[in-house]
């Protein structure tokens, strides 16, 4: 059993090793090698038990620099953001525009990581190995425009796998937003990995959209490190895709950090989206809140998985976590598991998991004031995002995120 | 405006309306009195469209059109207008932002256009006043954290905005003290006119001191079993309806 496991693990790798671009190979030195031995996910692991992938075993992808020209201004939220483009990827200088004066880029193609250690898995090994491109930023002082960094895939059957690292230097301050875009409705995947380090007393907020093509997969690794007195939120949007998974692990590591991590998945049909958070309070006098929102139809499945972690000597640390589901149809399934483990005596800490349906009262109450039912529902399904959507700063992406809920079901169906 | 003929409905298999046979003409306010159970919020929620009601025989023909043939808010855009006994709170949804949607829904229905912008808030600071409710209510989410008597102001306020031709009050005197009862009964009547009609449901004929009706039904056991003027309110408050049920040849 062992051996064909491992087997079919280096067949997916092997399949992606042999399709990565020669000139980047040697850059990659044993980890090109060493990615052979990746282990495949199976649902017997703890970490995948409700999120299957062996459908990824029967797919070929490809590295692809799409090279036909692109019109990106369907995809891009906010004509006055700063924008880094890379497609299937790579960078793509040419659709990129200036950067603002404070932000030191690079492609990260031209960088070396150090291998992901903590928690690795296939798709973190495969990016150690593979990534073509992403963004090495570091802002040196605070940046008032928002950057936006588009990551588009085109052509169906490309494999992006992009490592992200972003520094923010000490008492600056900025705003990012990840949009994870398809150009068409094709079969593809995404596998991006970022690190971020926020300095004492910096400050930053990370939007994700991942708005992926129906067909596609998505992995999404997130990694951040808080040091003293810095305020670090991010906003998870994950609205289209077959399968996403998130992978979110915060660690802080310095006093007095505040911390705020916002989700909210809508899926439909065969769909599955997982998250799966870490908050990791090493040090004391800390806050950190959480809270995720599902929305779930069809026979889409779920799984909210939240773990808050206390270490012995972290006292005085208010950790918040909550995740709340609506299920609109009899077959969409969710399974949420928040934990909290705590090693201190002085905290404060709650968590708690709520799954419903649509409120039928409301929903006749709406509809008894001359309100359709299909609009009645959007109502109801925007006032249950729009806790999430408050925490966006920015309101022209909260509009726009509005709207793309809007349009996101097909409320007919149910 | 409204013929009830016949009406029999039931909820999870037991009956509950047997056979209720009502007039109402344009103009007319009726009140349906009658003790606990007798079917007067059965009757509210089958004409309002509820579907855990199932009708199982006769028929409802308002405005020329068979009503139960209609959804709740094609009921609604006809003209049909629900005060809900027990209003509903939906948070996340603005007070003002549902009206807006509701009253467009409506002249959509029409062939309409939207209401503007500025009409619409003179709309609002217009009718919130008739109820007397605070206008920040209005920005606020539906019925959210609004004491009793704000939430059936608020229904009255709804009402006012979408000017329906055939308005249900839903026991909306209920947990209503005398001066929150005087304001709703105040917004009510200063809505009235020749062309629309009320049903006023309730217990107690409190309310029926301030919206005075044309005719009172007493409501007993999913049967209009009497129907008098404005008067038989006052009988039923001074005798109780242990004199209908003697009266019918029940043993009380």
């Amino acid at each position: 059993m062992e051996t064909t496991q491992q087997a079919t693990a280096s067949a997916f790798v092997e399949s992606i090793k042999a399709q990565f671009p020669e000139q980047l190979k040697q850059s990659r030195g044993t980890l090109v090698g060493n990615a052979s031995y990746l282990n495949f996910p199976t649902q017997r692991e703890e970490d995948w038990k409700y999120t299957g992938i062996s459908f990824l075993q029967k797919e070929k992808y490809n590295f692809s620099r799409f090279t036909e020209t692109i019109d990106i201004s369907a995809f891009r939220q906010d004509k006055n953001a700063a924008l880094i483009v890379f497609v299937n990827g790579f960078f793509r200088s040419d659709l990129s525009s200036e950067l603002p004066e404070g932000l030191q880029f690079s492609d990260s193609v031209n960088h070396e990581f150090p291998e992901i250690g903590e928690r690795k898995n296939m798709f973190t090994g495969i990016s150690d190995a593979f990534f073509t491109g992403g963004i090495h930023i570091q802002v040196k002082k605070s940046v008032e425009k928002p950057v936006e960094v588009l990551f588009l895939s085109a052509g169906g059957q490309s494999v992006s796998v992009v490592k992200n690292h972003i520094e923010i230097s000490k008492s600056a301050s900025a705003r990012f937003r990840f949009l994870f875009r398809s150009a068409d409705s094709s079969s593809y995947l995404t596998n991006s990995i970022t690190t971020i380090h926020v300095s004492a007393n910096a400050q930053f907020e990370l939007d994700q959209l991942q708005f992926e093509s129906p067909a596609a997969t998505h992995y999404n690794r997130t990694d951040v490190t808080q040091h003293r007195d810095s305020k670090f939120s991010i906003n998870t949007f994950s609205l289209d895709g077959k399968l996403i998974r998130n992978d979110l692990n915060i660690i802080s590591e310095g006093e007095n950090t505040e911390t705020h991590m916002r989700g909210l998945y809508m899926v439909n049909g065969q769909q599955h989206v997982d998250n799966h958070t870490l908050m990791d309070h090493r040090v004391p006098n800390c806050y950190s809140n959480e809270l995720y929102k599902g929305v779930m139809d069809g026979k889409a499945t779920g799984v909210f998985n939240g773990k808050v972690f206390v270490r012995r000597d972290a006292q005085k640390i208010n950790a918040f976590q909550s995740n709340a589901n609506v299920l609109l149809s009899d077959d969409a399934r969710i399974n949420s598991k928040p934990e909290l483990e705590i090693y201190a005596d002085d905290v404060k800490c709650s968590h708690g998991s709520t799954t419903g349906q649509m409120d039928e009262e409301a929903l006749f109450y709406l509809r008894a004031r001359g309100i359709g039912e299909e609009s009645a529902k959007k109502l109801l399904i925007r006032a249950y995002a729009g806790e999430v959507l408050d925490a966006i700063s920015d309101e022209s992406f909260r509009l726009y995120l509005e709207e793309l809920i809007d349009s996101r079901f097909h409320w007919n169906n149910v | 405006m409204i013929s009830i003929q016949n009406l029999h409905a039931n909820i999870e298999g037991k009956e509950i309306l047997r056979g209720i046979n009502l007039e109402i003409k344009a103009g007319e306010v009726h009140a349906i009195m009658g003790p606990n159970g007798s079917g007067k919020s059965t009757l509210a929620s089958v004409l309002a469209g509820r579907e855990e009601y199932e009708v199982t025989e006769g028929k409802v023909i308002f405005n020329a059109k068979d009503l139960l043939e209609l959804s709740p808010e094609d009921r609604a855009r006809e003209g049909l207008f629900l005060a809900f006994q027990y209003p509903v709170e939906i948070p996340g949804v603005s007070n003002v932002n549902f009206l807006k949607t509701a009253v467009n829904e409506i002249r959509a229905y029409k062939g309409m256009q939207p209401v503007s912008a500025k009409e619409f808030l003179q709309m609002v600071k217009d009718r919130s006043a008739l109820v007397e409710l605070d206008s920040k209510l209005a920005s606020r989410s539906v019925n959210e954290g609004f004491s009793g008597g704000e939430k059936k102001r608020n229904e009255i306020f709804q009402m006012a905005m979408l000017e329906p031709k055939f308005a249900i009050l839903d026991e909306t005197d209920s947990g209503l003290d005398i001066d929150a009862l005087r304001i709703v009964a105040n917004g009510v009547n200063k809505l009235k006119n020749k062309d629309n009609a009320t049903l006023v449901i309730t217990h107690y004929q409190r309310l029926l001191d301030y919206i005075v009706p044309d005719f009172v039904h007493v409501l007993y056991k999913g049967k209009i079993v009497k129907t008098g003027s404005k008067d038989l309110a006052l009988e039923l408050e001074e005798k109780g309806y242990d004199w209908i049920k003697a009266e019918l040849g029940e043993t009380v």
